[in-house]
């Protein structure tokens, strides 16, 4: 390999036929492995799954060949009423996911606002809890006999409205890290330029704003997107007011009887129509992202600005609002609803009780659940971000293998894991292919769920590493894979870590594949979590949700406490310069 | 070259796969896919009597019966076990259960639900649908007796119950309403009359009842052992038994496709569920929960707080007509009732 990725540099003089054979030899090596990963991984089981609209009869589902009376289904009262409500319910979440990240964005990379670490990690947590925390939160909080009486609130935040407000405060943070490197990108001299010909406040903010545009609209189609495609509020808060939404749709005709494959297949298909749109604007602005980054060539990078007292206190009120709404709510919700007997007293004195947390310790099969999701959780990440990093690497090749590897990524990130999770099964309990009921499958749910998040976020520090770098490690003589091992990934070591702990943080708490695939016998942590509503244990289940929050988040500090101690400083230079 | 690449990769996945395949034939685990609340205590009892290694699936029933469904071609469970008989048809109808008549002194209860032909076990039964009402709320004079009592102006906005598009044992107390009205029409037109009169519907049992113990209703129609279980937890409920209540069965099948082996350790479960101390291990494993049901076999009573049925009609709606009903008045619920 490495000898003839040489010889095609040195263009060492060889007869066409050869030059040709090893040409096509290193594209087959670079692109064979990723590619049947990706199609063992993600298109062999969503065809599987998705054929059944047209043909209800495969897997020995319902009768007969081709058929369009799936999509007849589909398009009747109930399924087109959730799909017109998903619509415009992740529009809106759109608009507020983004309108709020750009906010936000500004305030931590464009001002010395006090605190603005603390927001920063806030919004990663946000990143980090599933959304079903926040929407129980909320439903905790305000539901008849909740912890705050407060009908009006309720009757707003328990229906169409409150349920685009937390889908758009829950995936907020996709837009916030696109939009600090929109607003670290935009040169500061445009902002005084507008000053100096007196431009008033407001003008100046629309002239930034149009600058980033593209980086606006990408934030909006990964909200809109994302928000389409979520199944935990839709589930939980839409489904507790009788709302329904797409993706719970879905759910309900695989779920209740009478059984409909095909019918939830079709409806798959319509959602996915309305996921197109979002996933070709992102696709096409990230093909243009470098029209727009011309901005930056010359231009003095960002000085981040102090803002007037006013200003400040105006900022900071309002971060404080979000980080309450969008996790106050949910982990005062749980901590209310776990450490107190009667929930109708509230937090006094005698009412206090660490008992539902120690029926979480006692319960010897919740402890095994959370070892298990946590093992599953390393390890799938770590896979994540292995065939992420390769896949990033093949993203930033030109031509259409790789446009079409940027679309099958975005799909299956607007694509909700239950349709992911019941393709796996069609895949891969085959007499031939028999893998499904153990733990390698769900690993491979997992890692596929998680790989287009770790691909994301590799893309700019990937992207970022000039060419220069590796003409400069291949004249001192190394090799493709000495130039990886010793300057590439250690340069990379920051944002792997970052990647990797975020897909593993997120696998931990995955509803949809776990409930689907778990292999007997070893139930994973959100089954278990489930388990309890199921059982009308709300305490105890808010009591395993807190546990494991302060467990992940515990693991995710103390990793990030022992890479800031055990790695050489070099390798930890991009944390200065971390694109987010 | 690149064939050569991906033939590894296949050769590599086949040796994983026979690997993995060679595993299950080792060890003859008793696979249950089960949605009892008392199911992992059973499977603990059962391992510990017999030395059969058993590996659960527990969840809740829509998931459960997803699973099941798409296996259908090639089914993983030996055991498949939860509340209702139609679900458990619907199976029968597909040729995945094996079926198996234990030899087990019934009581009148189990008599009356167990399928003629024997496709499945009733292990248990519970009441679909019985009124809860609200002590606190409502005083007694005010308690509704019958179930034509709800339509009465008196409870306008007052009611509430399940939807059995979501909730799996409503589906039959809706069909007990029309099997005892004398028909779906005669059914559908009562449960018009009670949504003029105000009726709000909740996702299940548990939604139901806490909105019941918050006031937002103060007469609930659920599932009675869910209605029991919050009374022994201190809730101020009050159960009422109106003529007639449908019986919900709790069924078992074994899988079709279980080898001979361990169909045989699958009827042995069967047997172990229902001999004296697998009924004793299913009373003591969910106490508010599932462990409320009325036994099937002669020799067990029912736990303290079920009432006996001496004086209630009881009624079962038939699974082979009612089952491949259930799509369309699941949808009429959701679309005249719900919405």
């Amino acid at each position: 390999m490495a000898a003839a990725s040489e010889t095609l540099r040195l263009k060492t003089p060889v007869s066409g036929m050869v030059f040709r054979g090893l040409a096509s030899f290193r594209f087959g090596a670079t692109w064979t492995l990723p590619a049947v990963a990706v199609v063992l991984l993600v298109v062999y089981p969503l065809l599987s799954f998705l054929a059944l609209a047209v043909w209800p009869g495969l897997f020995g589902q319902g009768s007969g060949g081709f058929s369009l009376q799936p999509f007849a289904e589909a398009l009747n009262g109930y399924n087109i009423e959730a799909l017109f409500n998903s619509l415009w319910i992740s529009l809106g979440a759109g608009v507020i996911g983004t309108a709020t990240g750009a906010w936000l964005a500004w305030v931590t990379a464009r001002t010395r606002l006090p605190g603005a670490r603390l927001i920063e990690l806030g919004i990663w947590l946000v990143l980090l809890l599933p959304s079903y925390f926040m929407a129980i939160g909320w439903q905790t909080l305000l539901a008849p006999g909740g912890l705050l009486n407060l009908p009006w609130l309720a009757s707003i935040v328990l229906g169409p409205i409150g349920v685009m407000f937390v889908l758009g405060l829950k995936f907020m943070p996709f837009a916030y890290l696109t939009l600090v490197s929109s607003w670290k990108g935009l040169p500061e001299e445009i902002d005084e330029a507008g000053r100096v010909h007196g431009l008033g406040g407001l003008t100046r903010i629309r002239l930034a704003l149009r600058l980033i545009a593209p980086g606006l609209a990408a934030a909006f189609a990964i909200v809109y997107a994302e928000a389409l495609s979520d199944f935990g509020v839709a589930a939980t808060l839409a489904a507790g007011v009788n709302f329904p939404l797409a993706t719970y749709a879905i759910y309900s005709a695989i779920s209740s009887q009478p059984l409909d494959f095909p019918l939830a297949a079709a409806a798959s298909w319509l959602l996915i129509v309305l996921v197109l749109p979002a996933v070709w604007l992102q696709a096409r602005i990230n093909r243009h992202a470098g029209r727009y980054s011309v901005l930056t060539g010359r231009a003095r990078p960002p000085r981040p600005r102090r803002l007037r007292p006013a200003h400040t206190l105006l900022h900071l009120g309002g971060a404080v609002i979000f980080l309450l709404l969008a996790l106050g709510v949910p982990l005062i919700a749980a901590a209310g609803l776990s450490l107190v007997k009667d929930p109708n007293l509230g937090f006094a004195p005698g009412n206090l009780t660490l008992e539902y947390y120690a029926r979480v310790f006692q319960a010897s099969s919740v402890f095994g659940a959370l070892l298990y999701s946590a093992r599953m959780a390393v390890l799938s990440g770590l896979a994540a971000v292995v065939l992420g990093l390769a896949l990033t690497v093949l993203l930033l090749h030109r031509g259409g293998l790789a446009r079409l590897l940027d679309w099958a990524l975005l799909t299956i990130m607007a694509l909700p894991g239950l349709i992911l999770a019941a393709g796996y099964i069609f895949a891969y309990n085959q007499p031939w292919l028999p893998l499904y009921g153990g733990s390698p499958l769900l690993g491979m749910a997992y890692l596929t769920g998680a790989l287009p998040a770790a691909s994301r976020m590799l893309l700019g520090p990937v992207g970022q590493q000039h060419r220069s770098l590796h003409e400069a490690a291949q004249v001192h003589g190394l090799t493709r894979w000495r130039q990886w091992l010793r300057v590439r990934l250690p340069l990379l070591a920051t944002p792997l870590l970052f990647a990797w702990l975020l897909t593993s943080s997120h696998i931990v708490f995955e509803l949809p594949a776990s409930e689907l695939l778990y292999p007997p016998g070893s139930p994973p942590l959100a089954v278990a979590l489930i388990a309890y509503l199921h059982g009308y244990q709300y305490a105890t289940e808010a009591a395993l949700q807190i546990v494991s929050v302060l467990i992940v988040g515990g693991a995710v500090l103390l990793i990030r406490w022992l890479f800031a101690r055990l790695v050489p400083a070099a390798w930890r230079r991009e944390t200065l310069r971390r694109p987010a | 070259m690149r064939t050569s690449a991906i033939a590894k990769t296949f050769l590599a996945a086949s040796a994983l796969c026979l690997g993995l395949s060679a595993a299950a034939h080792a060890a003859q685990p008793l696979v249950i896919y089960s949605a009892i609340g008392y199911d992992a205590d059973m499977a603990k009892a059962f391992q510990k009597a017999t030395g059969i290694p058993v590996k659960m699936v527990d969840m809740s029933t829509g998931p459960l019966l997803a699973r099941v469904q798409a296996e259908k071609q090639n089914p993983q469970w030996d055991i498949v076990w939860f509340d209702g008989a139609e679900g458990m048809r619907n199976l029968a109808l597909q040729g995945l259960l094996a079926s198996y008549a234990p030899k087990v002194d019934w009581n009148s209860i189990g008599r009356k639900i167990q399928p003629s032909d024997h496709a499945y076990v009733a292990s248990a039964a519970s009441l679909a649908g019985v009124i809860v009402v609200n002590k606190n709320k409502l005083p007694e004079a005010d308690w509704p007796h019958s179930w034509g009592d709800l339509t009465n102006p008196r409870y306008r906005g007052m009611i509430g119950m399940n939807n059995p598009a979501v909730s799996g044992p409503t589906y039959p107390f809706v069909v007990g309403q029309m099997l005892w009205r004398g028909s779906e029409e005669a059914g559908k037109t009562w449960y018009m009359g009670l949504k003029a009169n105000g009726l709000k519907t909740f996702r299940t049992n548990g939604v139901t009842l806490r909105a019941l113990d918050h006031g937002v209703i103060d007469v609930a129609m659920v599932q009675n052992s869910a209605g029991i279980g919050r009374m022994l937890k201190g809730m101020p409920f009050k159960v009422i038994y109106p003529n007639p209540v449908t019986l919900l069965p709790r069924t078992i099948g074994i899988s079709s496709h279980a080898s001979p082996e361990v169909r045989a350790e699958a009827e042995k479960f069967v047997n172990f569920l229902l001999s004296k101390r697998g009924q004793a291990v299913a009373q003591k494993g969910d106490p508010t929960g599932d462990s409320l049901y009325y036994p099937v076999v002669a020799g067990t009573s029912p736990l303290q707080g079920i009432p006996s049925l001496a004086g209630v009609t009881v009624q079962t709606a038939d699974p082979t007509v009612w089952g491949p009903r259930e799509g369309d008045i699941d949808r009429w619920f959701t679309n005249h009732i719900v919405h």
